[in-house]
């Protein structure tokens, strides 16, 4: 019987045929009737150019298909080259034959239709269903995604669907027709790890139950080995290598293979000793946030409380809507609490005016999530990086704004000639540098970094850990770090405080916490943390002689 | 919706009243209304009666409350040049304005959205250059400049269309043609923009993986997202449309409100040109309110918001 589906030798190039830019190229993978495989890689990979190009939606894109086959071939028929096949003819097998489901559950369903309208549109479209037999037919499906109240989510909007519901129905969306590929392109990536974990046991499933193929495609080496029996790796638009999974995972013949894996966040890795104990840079007590709905007030944070001393990294880890963010713009005194004390040595900072506050602003500066959107296109490196000296500092003359901007550079190892450079020059690793670069030209004593690597590759992840690292012990900062990516904090976090629905449940020595945790909740978030198996030389000593 | 009505009309009621007061007082606070009602060189006893007779003696809370009574019963005074109540002469021409606008924007709709949808589909070729090239035509020509152009070809020249008067149906294809230019090309540019957006979303993306083809795609899932933006562009635009109707009705001698306004004007007809703005303002309140509705309609995220 010939593979499901047979990639060979796949090229793929965006831009002008004069002059194109490759993105894939040669790419060669097969995927039996029924199998799980991954395809692996970090941003830029190629990983989604291939399952857009497998759907031959590529070309909306931007993409061509430059060279190679896909031959599908559904129950052993005659296998089709879907880079030749006529739009008539793939249309019939989008949605039908082969599905797909998307990174984003927010923005991937339509905001303005029923989670109904959209699932039956599907069954009516391939199998000429009635919109009533569509509708039922619908409606069981969100009982097999194990949706609460089917009859009742059919008739919402997706806005009033939690993210995890969303890709419920996303995924139910995708098997309806019960296709014999289903594309998963990092279908759980935006996801909470509790969220992701059942995601990922739904998706195995109604994979078992179903026989569909699945190609999965992530960023996350060690969510990859829990689901896909065989692994796909990529970078730059070329297979590195691929392997079954046990075999990849225990020996990587490829440097990249074991420097992912190495890279890859996973618990036990060792956390920095708690600090002995001093008095508190900065001290939160009783921090509470009302915010006003249209559906009556909402406490977004209740009663926070925590200390953070020189030279110490204190890590607020919890799930999306718990109140981190929320909390950290608290302290930098972005938004206003509704009660509750900020004092940075021992002067509560709540209280004071505008123009009280602006010395203190130096003292305290943030990172944030998105190094794309964090910077001003418009404005060079010097000019982004010099701009808090030009509003704390305005009379530094500009020599010496150049040279401070320069040390700065050269402590987020950043070269000195990118001062004249845009952020678009930049990737995505050094703009993170940049705006790290930004908030310490103010020599800043305390950082609020919120999610400031989540948005990262995991090699850039690590280096971008070690400098935070280093300039904390270089220069004293203390640090507020959010996150909801636990592998991370252990690697930085020298305590760890959980939050959930706003309050903080439980908190410690990183250590402590995540091999004790006491809270049921903590013990759920540390558990669903997907991790690599322990590689055999590791298992091998643990077994007692 | 009905809750959504309910405070919509409430909200109507009072920029009526806000527009009702500005009026009343613009009237009063540019000299004594009497001054430009009579005729210059009034004997100051004639005066005196005409003051006494419209109730300008009495106190301003009093002429306030009058004011508000009056219009209230629908006596909204007599217009001096035609010596006909107001409400009379009003009623005459309401019909024919609406029908004007009316066909205007049907016409606009018709025609701006799906060459809107064109132009984004058709982004990269020349076609949809084209259109854009014509839809920046009839935003840059004036309707008074277009109106006479059209009038010389197709009545002087050609003798196919009447230049004049809404007799007929004939009668009204110049007249929508040369108010509806602009808000066509204005309609097209915003749903090309919005559609450009949407296009791009990634509910398209999904309507795409689930089979659809491009054209039912975009029917199904770009169509109503993309009109959400348009409809507010439509809705703030109807007072240009108001304002575009005073100039075509006078090109083309159609009997409307326009037409009337323009007259009332010259000829300083108070009680004409008071009532006037404000069946204008309640035109465009309306639409206001119609557009509201509209998006709730439309997007399921605004009924949540309006409903609680």
């Amino acid at each position: 019987m010939p593979p499901l589906l047979d990639v060979q030798a796949l090229s793929v190039a965006f831009g002008k045929p004069q002059a194109p830019k490759p993105a894939l190229e040669k790419v060669s993978f097969v995927v039996q009737p029924g199998e799980v495989v991954a395809l692996v890689g970090e941003s830029g990979s190629g990983k989604s150019v291939t399952a857009m190009s497998v759907m031959q939606l590529i070309g909306r894109e931007g993409g061509r298909i430059t060279g190679g086959r896909m031959l599908f071939s559904p129950d052993g028929a005659a296998p089709v080259d879907l880079a030749q096949l006529e739009e008539e003819k793939l249309r019939r097998l989008r949605g039908r034959e082969i599905a797909m489901i998307f990174q984003e559950p927010m923005t991937s369903l339509n905001p303005i239709k029923t989670v109904g309208v959209q699932l039956a549109e599907v069954l009516v479209l391939h199998q000429g269903a009635s919109w009533k037999a569509a509708t039922a037919e619908a409606q069981r499906m969100l009982d097999r995604v194990h949706m609460t109240e089917p009859a009742r989510r059919m008739g919402q909007y997706p806005h009033e669907l939690s993210g995890g519901m969303r890709q419920r129905v996303m995924i139910g969306m995708a098997l309806l027709c019960r296709p014999k590929l289903l594309i998963a392109d990092e279908p759980t990536t935006a996801l909470d790890v509790t969220v992701q974990a059942q995601i990922v046991v739904l998706l195995q499933e109604l994979q078992r139950e179903t026989g569909t193929a699945v190609l999965f495609i992530s960023h996350d080496l060690a969510l990859v080995s829990q689901i896909a029996s065989r692994v796909v790796v990529m970078r730059h638009g070329q297979v590195v290598e691929q392997a079954p999974r046990d075999s990849l995972l225990a020996a990587p013949t490829q440097p990249y293979t074991r420097m992912l894996l190495d890279a890859a966040p996973r618990l036990g890795g060792g956390s920095p000793a708690p600090l002995p104990a001093a008095a508190p840079l900065l001290s939160v007590r009783g921090l509470s946030k009302t915010f006003p709905t249209p559906k009556g007030p909402v406490q977004a944070v209740a009663d926070v409380g925590f200390d953070l001393q020189a030279g110490e990294t204190l890590a607020l880890i919890g799930e999306s809507g718990c109140g981190k963010s929320t909390t950290a713009r608290m302290v930098m005194r972005l938004i206003e609490p509704t009660s509750g004390s900020v004092s940075i040595d021992g002067r509560d900072i709540t209280a004071l005016s505008p123009r009280q506050m602006q010395p203190v602003r130096r003292a305290m500066q943030m990172v944030f999530q998105d190094p794309y959107a964090s910077l001003n296109p418009r404005l060079s490196a010097f000019d982004a990086i010099t701009e808090p000296l030009a509003i704390h500092a305005p009379r530094m003359p500009r020599a010496e704004r150049r040279a401070r901007a320069e040390a700065v550079l050269r402590q987020v190892h950043l070269p000195a000639d990118s001062l004249d450079r845009y952020p678009h020059q930049f990737s995505g690793g050094q703009r993170q540098r940049l705006c790290i670069a930004r908030a310490l030209s103010l020599e800043p004593r305390i950082l609020v970094a919120d999610e400031a690597v989540s948005a990262l590759d995991v090699s850039v992840q690590m280096q971008v850990v070690a400098l935070l690292q280093e300039l904390q012990q270089r220069l004293g900062l203390a640090c507020l770090f959010i996150s909801h990516d636990i592998g991370v904090v252990e690697r930085i976090s020298h305590r760890i405080a959980v939050m959930r629905a706003g309050r903080i449940v439980e908190s410690g020595a990183t250590q402590d916490i995540l091999r004790a945790p006491r809270e049921a909740y903590t013990q759920q978030l540390i558990a669903a943390v997907p991790r690599l198996p322990q590689p055999r030389a590791v298992q091998e000593a643990m077994v007692p002689a | 919706m009905a809750s959504i009505l309910g405070k919509r009309l409430l909200r109507v009621l009072l920029t009526l009243w806000a527009i009702g007061s500005v009026v009343f007082l613009a009237t009063r606070l540019s000299g004594n209304p009497i001054d430009f009602l009579m005729p210059e060189g009034l004997d100051g006893a004639s005066r005196q009666v005409m003051i006494a007779y419209w109730g300008l003696d009495r106190p301003l809370h009093e002429q306030y409350w009058r004011f508000w009574v009056a219009l209230a019963q629908g006596d909204v005074g007599i217009g001096l040049a035609e010596r006909r109540a107001v409400s009379t002469i009003f009623a005459e021409r309401v019909a024919h304005s609406a029908s004007l606008l009316l066909a205007t924007l049907a016409l606009t709709v018709a025609v701006g959205v799906p060459a809107g949808i064109l132009a984004a589909i058709w982004r990269k070729r020349a076609r949809g250059s084209a259109i854009l090239l014509l839809a920046f035509l009839g935003y840059a020509t004036p309707n008074f400049v277009l109106g006479i152009l059209l009038i010389l070809i197709f009545s002087f020249s050609l003798h196919w269309l009447p230049s004049a008067g809404s007799a007929t149906l004939a009668h009204y294809v110049m007249p929508t043609v040369t108010l509806a230019a602009f808000f066509i090309a204005s309609l097209t540019r915003y749903t090309r923009n919005a559609m450009l957006d949407v296009l791009s979303q990634d509910y398209m993306r999904t309507a795409r993986a689930k089979g659809y083809s491009e054209g039912q795609a975009i029917l199904r899932h770009g169509l109503g997202n993309a009109m959400i933006p348009v409809i507010t562009a439509l809705g703030l635009q109807v007072t240009t449309l108001v304002s575009g109707a005073v100039v075509v009705e006078t090109v083309f001698a159609w009997h409307g409100i326009g037409d009337l306004l323009v007259g009332a004007t010259l000829s300083r007809d108070y009680p004409v040109l008071q009532f006037g703005v404000l069946v204008v303002a309640g035109a465009v309140v309306l639409v206001n309110i119609l557009v509201d509705l509209g998006y709730a309609a439309i997007d399921p995220r605004v009924r949540l918001a309006e409903a609680s």
